[in-house]
């Protein structure tokens, strides 16, 4: 099984990739926002993982879905990676982007694509649906249609109903 | 020189024997050629994404590359291979998916040596487009779409200049912002109607009018406006609705179409063109468009009168009310309609003033199944009158964002006789991945079900000899 956990690391946020046998860290992503004590909270939580980069079109256009999805689920965490070679490509679009701003706190870079690697992610967008306890509930690669959102919301809802009491302690 | 591949033409049962002995693919020799051939048009910095004119740069995106071939995402040919050869069909053939299978399976190698020997294999350049009548959008100004969406769906409004009848036999576009115009559809709007949409698109702010569902206003789903509509014109919004048909596309990578040899679609003077561009904003928020360019060719006559037949059912289009399309919350569902081609025959030969005696047969040319952002995948199918059932086009995932007319390399021919038994089926199936209802109607959260096809008369023979 897989863990993605997020840790507070002077200022920049280190993300693992772990499996239960090694537990060993297998990424460390940097923050492209203004990272606070709040990644601490991805533990415990479902997560919804998005790797995009800023030449992607498809990844742009996700955004608008994935957004609706997280306010109909607003117990699940987001976290998006990018895999820009380039710090700056992706800083730089993010401040174009009404929406990658909203979320801007929830971005990080994966230039050397070590997270991608290790959760075998090989193109953008890909979105992975992490459940509480870091089960990999869905993965979808490319451009979204519906029958990709509606198992994606059907992973949310399924996770939300039965995960609602823990979550809410 | 060319390595020649053979991979793919063993039979399974000895790859494995063969497996070693056979080169894999190699990036300079075998994938490039396939990339510049079939990825250029879109992948270059004159067209829609990032480029790959830069071969090295382009071999970074291996993995992304050979993942999207791998899962038919790229290139972007919705319709699903073995039923019907179509115009234009720039998919990968399953030999050349197995060469990027190959490749990636084998670590995507890449030759050094091969670079130099590599000549670049840019697809070839489309032939000259002679237009008869083009005209420019926006013309002297700029448009610039929502910015709080991903896409936005404007329609402006053509004075068709003809005075005489006119079949449209080409099309060629060129958008003013590749960045983000995402596709056009043009829809021809008859006489008897062009005020009324030319009224309703004025009374929207800026230019045009937003037009997710096709070439009519979006806010004309709503039954109050309707209502409103209907006492300012009574019958005007049920005879505008019925009076537009698809005209014409674009979309990337496409350039000048030619209408098949000897078929146009008929004009009447005193029609609009309806352009609904498609604005993908999502990508590079804060771009406009300064003018974007239609070229249509005309001719007086043709052979073969053709018109866009609307394979649909009315009723779903007012769902609301009737609840005949409903796709629940969280839920899928799937819907089909058909017609004759006897039904078919009598909408072409009304709308292109032909009578039935004139008629020797009918000649469907193409398949075009149009959905909205629900829609999850779609079918067209003819079922003959013993009931066989032969696929046109099946799109097993449908993308709102790659529609396009896919026109048979092949008309089918339907005689006379075999008009009444013989069916045109659209099939559609949605997936609804809100909380909310989704009803058939014309609105962006509405959706459609229907098939455009190209559809032929071919006239009796002293007919088709004189001059129309």
């Amino acid at each position: 099984m897989w863990l993605l956990v997020a840790e507070l690391d002077n200022g920049r946020i280190a993300v693992a990739a772990v499996s239960d046998d090694d537990r060993l860290p297998l990424a460390q992503l940097q923050s492209l926002g203004h990272a606070d004590g709040r990644a601490a909270e991805f533990q415990g939580r479902p997560v919804l993982l998005q790797f995009w980069a800023s030449w992607c079109h498809s990844c742009s256009s996700i955004m608008f879905d994935l957004d609706e999805l997280l306010q109909l689920y607003p117990d699940t965490d987001y976290l998006a990676v990018s895999m820009d070679e380039k710090r700056d490509d992706a800083l730089q679009y993010i401040q174009k982007h009404a929406l990658y701003k909203k979320y801007n706190d929830q971005y990080f870079i994966d230039s050397d694509k070590i997270l991608a690697t290790k959760l075998g992610v090989e193109t953008v967008p890909t979105v992975i649906l992490f459940d509480a306890e870091r089960n990999e509930v869905v993965r979808r690669s490319g451009h979204l249609n519906s029958n990709d959102l509606l198992q994606l919301s059907a992973g949310m809802k399924s996770i939300a109903e039965n995960h609602s009491g823990e979550i809410n302690k | 020189m060319k390595k020649t591949r053979i991979l793919v033409l063993l039979p399974a049962l000895y790859l494995s024997s063969f497996a070693d002995a056979v080169e894999a693919a190699e990036y300079y020799a075998d994938i490039l050629p396939l990339v510049e051939q079939n990825c250029l048009t879109c992948h270059s910095e004159a067209g829609v994404s990032f480029s790959f004119e830069d071969p090295e740069l382009t071999y970074s995106f291996r993995a992304a590359m050979s993942s999207a071939v791998a899962d038919d995402r790229m290139p972007p040919w919705l319709a699903e291979s073995g039923h019907r050869k179509y115009v234009d069909d720039y998919s990968l053939s399953a030999g050349q998916k197995a060469i990027f299978a190959d490749w990636a399976n084998a670590g995507y190698p890449r030759d050094a040596a091969q670079q130099e020997l590599h000549q670049a294999t840019r697809a070839a350049s489309p032939p000259v487009f002679a237009s008869d009548f083009s005209v420019e959008l926006i013309s002297g100004r700029r448009f610039l779409p929502n910015q709080k969406m991903k896409d936005e769906y404007r329609c402006f409004i053509i004075d068709w200049p003809y005075e005489t009848d006119k079949y449209v036999t080409g099309f060629k576009a060129e958008p003013g912002n590749l960045r983000i115009a995402h596709h056009l559809v043009n829809y021809a709007v008859g006489p008897e109607s062009a005020d009324l949409i030319r009224e309703l698109s004025a009374e929207e702010e800026g230019e045009g009018h937003r037009c997710f569902g096709g070439p009519l206003p979006d806010r004309m789903a709503d039954e109050e406006e309707r209502a409103k509509l209907e006492q300012r014109h009574p019958g005007g919004w049920d005879k505008l609705r019925r009076d537009n048909f698809w005209l014409s596309h674009w979309a990337p990578g496409m350039s000048g179409f030619e209408f098949p040899a000897n078929t146009g679609i008929l004009m009447k003077p005193g029609s609009v063109v309806v352009v609904q561009m498609h604005y993908y904003s999502a990508f590079a928020p804060g771009e406009s468009d300064q003018g974007s360019a239609m070229h249509f060719q005309v001719a007086d006559t043709v052979a073969k009168p053709s018109v866009n037949f609307p394979l649909t059912n009315q009723a779903w289009l007012n769902s609301r009310r009737n609840k005949s399309m409903l796709i629940p919350e969280g839920g899928r569902s799937t819907y089909q309609f058909s017609r004759t081609f006897e039904n078919i025959r009598n909408y072409a030969t009304r709308v292109l003033q032909i009578d039935h005696s004139e008629v020797a047969a009918i000649e469907l040319r193409s398949a075009n199944v149009h959905m909205h952002a629900y829609g999850a995948s779609g079918n067209t199918s003819l079922i003959d009158g013993n009931g066989r059932k032969q696929m046109l086009l099946n799109i097993p995932r449908w993308d709102l964002n790659w529609q396009r007319d896919f026109t048979f390399a092949d008309p089918i021919r339907i005689d006379l006789d075999a008009l009444e038994s013989t069916t045109l089926v659209v099939e559609c199936t949605f997936a609804n991945h809100t909380d909310k209802m989704v009803y058939g109607g014309f609105g962006s959260d509405d959706e459609m079900c229907i098939n455009f096809s190209y559809i032929s008369i071919v006239l009796k023979e002293n007919l088709a000899v004189a001059a129309r």
